[in-house]
């Protein structure tokens, strides 16, 4: 039952955001909720805000295939409604364009149900080599945590067209095949929908794109991955998966003035032809940028490739050591 | 060694470039380890901590190592 579910997940979700995206980049543009994509050389503006359908996809497909198994689980009811809520700050915070500081607030807010629902449940947190670390009730508070600062890495590491929707389709399938494996089948019933809505919503967010996630998509990457780690038990495999994210965001906290680097540096130089000039702050892009010269679409591929390299560590390493 | 990389093609660059940054997973393991072994006698939730921050700490360091890597890659010569 849970296989047919599965695939069957995987068909609605890429089905219901394949279809709803179109009317939703017209109403959004109709209602002058856009960006301006500036690494283009002609900075056309796209509507923002996609992430909608992305929800939209996941969460008709989850609810599905959670009717369809009747896996009965507060963890996974939990994991959804902290995902949806999620969610739904990243659509607050694209409306009210919210600072920095309070969306990791924000999140972590939105992360009760997940809270409420891993009481007694688990206490440790699983490392290759290292074995378990008991962290007792401190677990909890690692919840919050953990999904406040996944969310904000992949919040962090965007901007350029297909790469937030090709690291979430990239991160959540892998979650989601190293469920399958170990038979975490709660867990895969949320990993699953997460990624056909991704994939589905790269047909239109891909270089050129027609709609930016907005913060209601990068948002429920981040809090995706961490909800089905924390579900599945996946902890160590989900933080390899941040590994790109968590470096390009520990680059830009060591540089001077971390939280005005724009300001202070200015933005990405787009030549005629395309290419791609950093400015003179550390960041994962800029280190891509800086060693050859990159258009868009070849800086997203690189970074995706780098995230297939960490979401193939994480699969390895819990299967070879769990 | 930094003095021809940068001679490297584009993609060979960036592929290179992809696969050094495993030196990040590598230093954040080994303050794992260190902070660990340092907490050895601890025991418990103080250790499960100090491991956790040993590991941030190897990551942050690493990160660094990472970026002076890609400035040598760039230029071929050192940052």
């Amino acid at each position: 039952m849970f296989s047919f579910a599965i695939i069957a997940e995987v068909l609605l979700a890429f089905l219901i955001t394949y279809l709803a995206a179109p009317p939703l980049i017209k109403k959004l543009k109709e209602h002058k909720i856009t960006g301006i994509d500036i690494h283009k050389p002609k900075k056309p503006v796209c509507a923002e805000m996609g992430g909608l359908a992305v929800l939209l996809g996941f969460t008709g497909a989850f609810c599905f295939a959670y009717l369809l198994t009747g896996a009965q689980d507060y963890g996974l009811i939990g994991a959804f409604l902290t995902i949806v809520f999620v969610g739904l700050t990243g659509a607050i915070d694209d409306f009210l364009a919210l600072k920095q500081r309070y969306k990791p607030l924000l999140v972590a807010l939105a992360s009760a149900p997940l809270i409420l629902a891993s009481v007694n449940r688990v206490d440790h947190i699983w490392f290759p080599f290292f074995g378990e670390l008991h962290l007792g009730y401190l677990y909890l508070l690692f919840i919050p945590l953990g999904i406040a600062t996944a969310s904000n890495l992949t919040n962090m590491l965007a901007g350029f067209n297909g790469l937030e929707a090709g690291i979430g389709a990239i991160a959540c399938g892998g979650l989601g095949v190293l469920c399958v494996i170990l038979g975490e089948w709660n867990a895969a019933l949320l990993a699953f929908p997460m990624f056909g809505a991704f994939v589905a919503f790269l047909r239109y967010n891909w270089y050129p794109a027609q709609v930016f996630p907005g913060d209601t998509g990068t948002l429920i990457s981040g809090a995706s991955i961490a909800c089905i780690s924390i579900v599945g038990h996946l902890e160590i495999a989900a933080i390899l998966m941040l590994v790109p994210a968590a470096v390009d965001f520990t680059l830009k906290m060591v540089a001077r003035s971390p939280f005005a680097q724009r300001k202070v540096y200015g933005d990405t130089l787009v030549l005629g032809d395309g290419s791609l000039v950093p400015p003179r702050y550390p960041a994962l892009c800029h280190a891509f940028m800086k060693v050859s010269r990159l258009k868009e679409r070849d800086l997203v591929l690189a970074l995706l490739l780098m995230e297939v390299l960490y979401t193939a560590l994480g699969i390895l390493l819990t299967l070879l050591f769990k | 060694m930094g003095f021809y990389l940068h001679k490297l093609s584009k993609w060979s660059k960036i592929l290179f470039l992809i696969l050094f940054s495993l030196e990040i997973i590598v230093f954040a393991f080994i303050g794992m380890y260190v902070a660990w072994n340092l907490t050895i006698a601890v025991g418990g939730l103080l250790k499960a901590i100090t491991t956790i921050i040993g590991g941030i700490a190897g990551f942050a360091a690493g990160s660094i190592i990472f970026w002076r890597f890609s400035t040598i890659l760039s230029k071929g010569r050192r940052a």
